[in-house]
């Protein structure tokens, strides 16, 4: 239970920042353990998001193999996608905040 | 031999079939001699074919030997041909003529087997049947078991009873066995006598006995009568006489033979059926003459002599063989010479080794390779690709958040690890605007730069049309681009005639045209619309862009509707001249007579004329050049196919304007009533009914378009002579001195239609600040606002800015100005030009620019944030003036960068020429805030005008302090020449005493003549200014040209200021 409340807290913090719409926590399956958008938002994002970030790691893979993905930041029309993702042999999660800075929450 | 082939070959298949070979085929040929004496015989083979026909002949022989019947007709069609080639190879060669008699055995054969056909292998248990069967229902009828009278009707035969058995007597004589299928039976005599005898006068044949008795055979026969034969009613018939029996044996055994007969034959049917079709015996229909053999016999060639037998000889000496010296050798000296030695060599083609090539090939039909792809709102989705998205329920989500810290895997560790990053990169965005577009800026700095190519800099003439008949040397008075279609001008011809000349042509018809031009073909314009008057003013219904309506010279409207014509362009077809006639035929027939035997109507009756034309040219659907048009038509051969259009409708000369129309536009998203009142149509409507036009003759008239709901019910549309087409609404302007206003131009602000603002210049350069909604309650309201003089001359251009909307630029002679709604003097006037300006509008891209041209045909930009006080930039476009300008519309929804990319500016000229202008990158795309800017520059001309404003009085205060200055400098120099003409005197007198002058003396005069020229001078150059200022119409007035330097001052500033 206080793992739980972490996570909680966790997402409480990253939620006080302007501008947040919300964060999605993805597990290599590209499930979504932990959501604050609704149902359908969040198996898009799961599915999309952890498609491109396997990709975008893949490609920094190639380029060197040492290296690794660390942070990735979508800026779109309308608000940036931040990734970060970890990718262990045990387990493998991304953390996803959505930010449109010029709105406020 | 051609008639040969065509007449041989059927004949002889059934001559092959039948057997019958009615000609005898002699095959004559040249059988060459025997060679023995080859070398000194020369044969002379005539004939090539010769040998040939000698080879199948002998082919022929051998097989007519063996007697086969498929080797018979083998010889046969052989035959044939050889006939026709041996015979005359055979005249000149030597040899023995063989006769191919082959023939004769080989038809022989051919008789044998085709006659009879070849039964079939007959089945284990089938009888086979005789050869010269005949089928049952070939055979004769079977006769009949009784006579018949001179009726026909049946009798019984003679010495035949019939009579009637009882049951009981049937049983008696033991008939009871006789039936259907047994009809007849035997009974003795002994058995009939016993039963007469037996039962006496009962018995059926008690009638019969003695008849019984003399019977000449026994036992009798008795047969059933069926169905009552004899129609007496017995059932029972006797043959008392052996004849009658005999027959009736007959007939019995005969009809028993024929069944059983059928029984065979349908056996044998049903063996044939189960056979392969391929072995089922042929049926052969026996040999018909129908004259083939006369053909045959006509068409073959024989010989009618014997064959000539020629022998050529030559002595052997003579055959060139002195070179050969034949001697005796013996054979042992020879053995071992070269001659004889027979060496073993080594044969190639043992060695040789032959390599196989396989190689096969195979006919496929064509293969075809064809997709589509699917378009439309929906992207395709097949239902492969759709997947379940993957979830995981909701404990073993819980299980995964609440892993222990430290353990493998833990959510929590994850989130504290990466929390760091993504709260750097919240804050990150939230300190910097991440949506600003850097690049943005850039750009313009590269604007800014200039330079680059000539394409981006200079204005370049992309393409120029003209046309001939249409409108060469023409003025090209109005343009406008269509606004639903990319790259298609319309453009208005008028003739470049003044006032009196056209006043001197009135009340002939002078058609004039409409052009429109599509950029695909310079020389041909798409579409030519014709109007019975000279249109100055034309515009395209903005939501209906079928509907075009023009102002023509003699005040009247017409009206043309093009949807016919679009959906015919949009097909383009080549035979679209074609289509047309039919409709040129019916206008021509409808219009033509009547503009051309009437040549000077009263106007109204042209127009009605010309309305009876032009609307059954329309219902015809296209009207073609020459169609009713006695002007253009003879010219126009080459451009026969430009299909001309006839305006559909015309509005009544009564209630039109009774000057030339000088502007037209339409009013979209308003509803006018016919009380003047004004409603306003719901958002995104797409009606658009009404436009305004104005005329010299001071009013601006409201028209809707719904022409047809004028027409009285029950008629047709092209039944337009009594329709009577008026204004809706009409307002009445007056100039400042009292007279109708000469309008010219129209400026309605779209945006706020329903308020009724509207601007209105004149030919005074009167510029009007109108409302055109009637008030209520008022007759005869006076729907002017204000009245101002603007300019000097005509206002030629009256634009509302796009950006700005209580902006209005006006034009007019050597000079423009800025006015802003509401307010009495200009918010700017440019300085005057050189040349007296034609055509101005603003720039649909840029705020601050404004396009002029001038009657020197140059094209004058003017970017006021540049410089105020002189164009930008200035081109010479053509030699002559320029006398309309108009931009290429772009759709609403366009953005500024698209609408940047390309501009064109047609321009027209007063030849008749139309220009279409590309503009450099610099003047389509607008400077970085650049609408901002041109509002701090008009608010800046604001400030100055208040500033003006403010001063007036104490200008006026200082005017007046100058005037009475001025006047008390008068006054004192009259007092002074007073005294100086006084001491003048006293000079005078001096002199006249005799004493010099005193230098102070000659110094006043000398003074008074430089004042005094001075004077002169100040009042020449006041006189001539006045006068000027009189001509330009300006109030003559200190101020004013102290504002017009003041002005020039401040914008020669402007540029200087930063932006």
């Amino acid at each position: 239970m206080v793992d739980v409340a972490a996570v909680d807290e966790t997402f409480k913090r990253l939620q006080s920042h302007k501008g947040v719409l919300g964060i999605i926590v993805i597990n290599a399956d590209g499930i979504a353990i932990r959501t604050t958008f609704d149902n359908d938002l969040t198996v898009q994002y799961a599915a999309l998001v952890s498609h491109f970030t396997i990709k975008a790691r893949s490609a920094v893979r190639k380029l060197d193999g040492d290296n690794d993905l660390k942070f990735l930041r979508i800026r779109s029309k309308k608000h940036e996608i931040m990734i970060a993702p970890e990718f262990e042999k045990s387990h493998e999660y991304y953390l996803v905040v959505v930010q449109d800075p010029s709105r406020e929450t | 031999m051609g008639d040969e082939a065509s007449a041989g070959p059927p004949p002889v298949n059934r001559n092959a079939e039948e057997g019958e070979v009615p000609v005898a085929q002699e095959a004559t040929v040249a059988a060459a001699e025997d060679q023995s004496g080859a070398a000194a015989t020369e044969v002379a083979a005539v004939d090539g074919a010769a040998p040939a026909a000698d080879a199948e002949s002998g082919t022929g022989n051998a097989e007519a030997d063996g007697g086969g019947d498929a080797a018979g007709t083998g010889a046969e069609g052989e035959a044939d041909p050889a006939a026709g080639d041996g015979s005359p190879g055979a005249d000149g060669a030597e040899g023995q003529p063989l006769e191919a008699s082959a023939e004769g055995a080989a038809a022989d054969g051919v008789t044998d087997e085709a006659a009879v056909p070849a039964p079939p292998p007959p089945p284990v248990e089938l009888e086979p049947l005789p050869e010269d069967y005949v089928p049952v229902k070939d055979l004769p009828p079977l006769p009949e078991a009784f006579a018949r009278n001179e009726e026909g009707k049946p009798i019984p035969l003679h010495g035949v009873e019939s009579l009637f058995l009882t049951g009981t007597t049937i049983e008696l004589v033991g008939l009871s066995g006789l039936g259907p299928g047994h009809i007849m039976g035997e009974v003795t005599k002994e058995v009939l006598l016993g039963d007469i005898q037996f039962r006496g006068a009962i018995s059926d044949f008690h009638a019969l006995k003695a008849r019984i008795q003399a019977a000449d055979y026994d036992p009798l026969l008795i047969r059933i009568i069926e169905d009552d034969l004899y129609g007496d009613g017995n059932n029972f018939e006797i043959a008392l006489a052996k004849e009658a029996g005999e027959t009736w044996r007959a007939v019995v055994e005969e009809a028993e033979r024929r069944s059983k007969l059928l029984e065979l034959e349908a056996a044998h049917a049903a063996a044939e059926r189960a056979k392969p079709r391929s072995k089922r015996a042929r049926k052969v229909n026996p040999w018909q003459s129908m004259g083939s053999e006369l053909d045959i016999e006509e068409a073959s060639v024989r010989p009618r002599r014997e064959p000539i037998r020629l022998v050529v000889q030559r002595k052997r000496r003579e055959f060139h063989q002195s070179g050969i010296k034949l001697a005796d050798k013996d054979a042992h000296e020879l053995w071992n010479s070269s001659q004889m030695e027979c060496r073993p060599f080594k044969d190639p083609n043992f060695d040789m080794r032959r390599m196989e090539q396989d190689v096969g090939v195979q006919a496929v039909a064509p293969l075809r390779d064809a997709s589509t792809q699917s378009r439309g709102a929906i992207p395709p989705r097949p239902a492969a690709t759709q997947t379940q998205a993957l979830d995981m329920d909701e404990k073993g989500k819980r299980e995964t958040l609440q892993r222990p810290r430290g353990s493998p895997g833990s959510v929590a560790d994850f989130l504290e690890r990466v929390r760091d990053q993504c709260e750097v990169a919240l804050v990150q965005n939230e300190i910097t605007n991440i949506f600003r577009d850097d690049l943005a800026a850039l750009n313009d700095e590269a604007d800014g730069g200039g330079g680059g190519s000539r394409k981006e800099t200079l204005v370049s003439e992309a393409q120029s049309f003209t046309h001939l008949t249409y409108s060469k040397n023409k003025v090209v008075s109005a343009i406008q681009w269509l606004p639903h279609r990319k790259g298609v001008v319309a453009v208005a011809c008028t003739e470049a005639q003044s006032h009196a000349e056209r006043v001197s042509r009135m009340g002939r018809t002078a058609p004039a045209h409409i052009l429109l031009w599509n950029f695909r073909d310079p020389i041909h314009p798409e579409l030519v619309l014709q109007s019975p008057w000279e249109v100055f003013a034309f515009q395209f219904n903005p939501l209906q862009p079928d509907l075009l309506t023009g102002g023509c010279y003699n005040g009247q409207v017409v009206m043309w509707d093009l949807s016919t014509e679009v959906d015919r362009l949009g097909r383009k077809t080549a035979g679209g001249a074609a289509a047309t006639t039919g409709g040129a035929i019916k206008g021509g027939a409808d219009g033509a007579p009547k503009a051309a035997t009437d040549l000077t109507p009263p106007p109204s009756a042209a127009a009605t004329a010309a309305v009876g034309g032009g609307g059954a040219g329309a219902a015809g659907g296209v009207g073609s050049s020459g169609a009713g048009d006695a002007g253009a038509g003879s010219a126009a051969d080459g451009d026969a196919h430009i299909p001309v259009v006839k305006h559909r409708f015309m509005t009544d000369t009564q209630f039109s304007h009774h000057q030339v129309v000088t502007d037209l536009q339409w009013l979209p998203g308003v509803e006018i009533s016919h009380r003047g009142k004004v409603t306003k149509l719901g958002e995104g409507s797409k009606e658009c009914n009404f436009f305004a036009t104005i005329a010299a003759d001071g009013k601006v008239l409201f028209w809707d378009v719904r022409v047809e709901k004028l027409l009285k019910k029950g008629k047709k549309a092209d039944d337009l002579l009594d329709l009577v087409w008026k204004p809706i609404h009409s307002v009445h302007l007056i100039s400042l001195i009292g007279m109708d206003l000469g309008g010219t131009r129209l400026a309605f602000d779209f945006r706020r239609l329903e308020q009724g603002m509207f601007f209105a210049g004149s030919f005074d350069g009167e510029l009007v600040y109108a409302d055109f909604i009637k008030p209520e309650g008022e007759e005869n309201p006076d729907y002017a606002k204000s009245c101002l003089q603007a300019h000097v001359g005509p206002v030629i251009a009256l634009e509302r800015s796009p950006f700005f909307e209580d902006i209005v630029l006006t034009c007019g002679d050597w000079q423009w100005q800025l006015w802003q709604e509401g307010s009495s003097t200009p918010l700017f006037q440019s300085g005057y030009a050189q040349d007296y300006y034609t055509a101005a509008c603003w720039s649909p891209t840029r705020p601050a620019v404004l396009y002029l041209a001038d009657q020197s045909g140059s094209l004058e930009v003017w970017d006021l944030l540049d410089r105020s006080h002189e164009p930008s930039i200035r081109v010479t476009l053509a030699a002559t003036p320029i006398m309309s300008l108009a931009f290429n519309p772009m759709p609403a929804a366009a953005s500024a960068a698209q609408q940047a990319a390309q501009q064109l500016l047609a321009v027209g000229d007063a030849t008749g020429v139309l220009r279409i202008m590309e503009l450099p990158r610099n003047l389509r795309r607008p400077v970085h805030n650049e609408k901002k800017l041109m509002g701090t520059w008009l608010e800046r001309q604001q400030l100055r005008l208040a500033d003006v404003g403010a001063r007036q009085p104490t200008r006026a205060a200082a005017r007046k302090e100058a005037e009475e200055r001025k006047k008390e400098a008068e006054a004192a120099a009259l007092a002074e020449a007073a005294a100086r003409e006084a001491a003048a005197k006293d000079a005078a007198a001096a002199a006249a005493v005799g004493l010099p002058p005193s230098t102070a003396d000659r110094k006043d005069r000398k003074g008074q003549h430089l004042a005094e020229f001075d004077e002169k001078a100040e009042q020449e150059y006041l006189k001539l200014e006045a006068r000027f200022k009189a001509q330009l119409g300006q109030p003559s007035g200190g101020a004013c040209v102290w504002c017009d330097v003041r002005e020039s001052f401040h914008s020669a500033g402007q540029s200087v200021l930063p932006g």
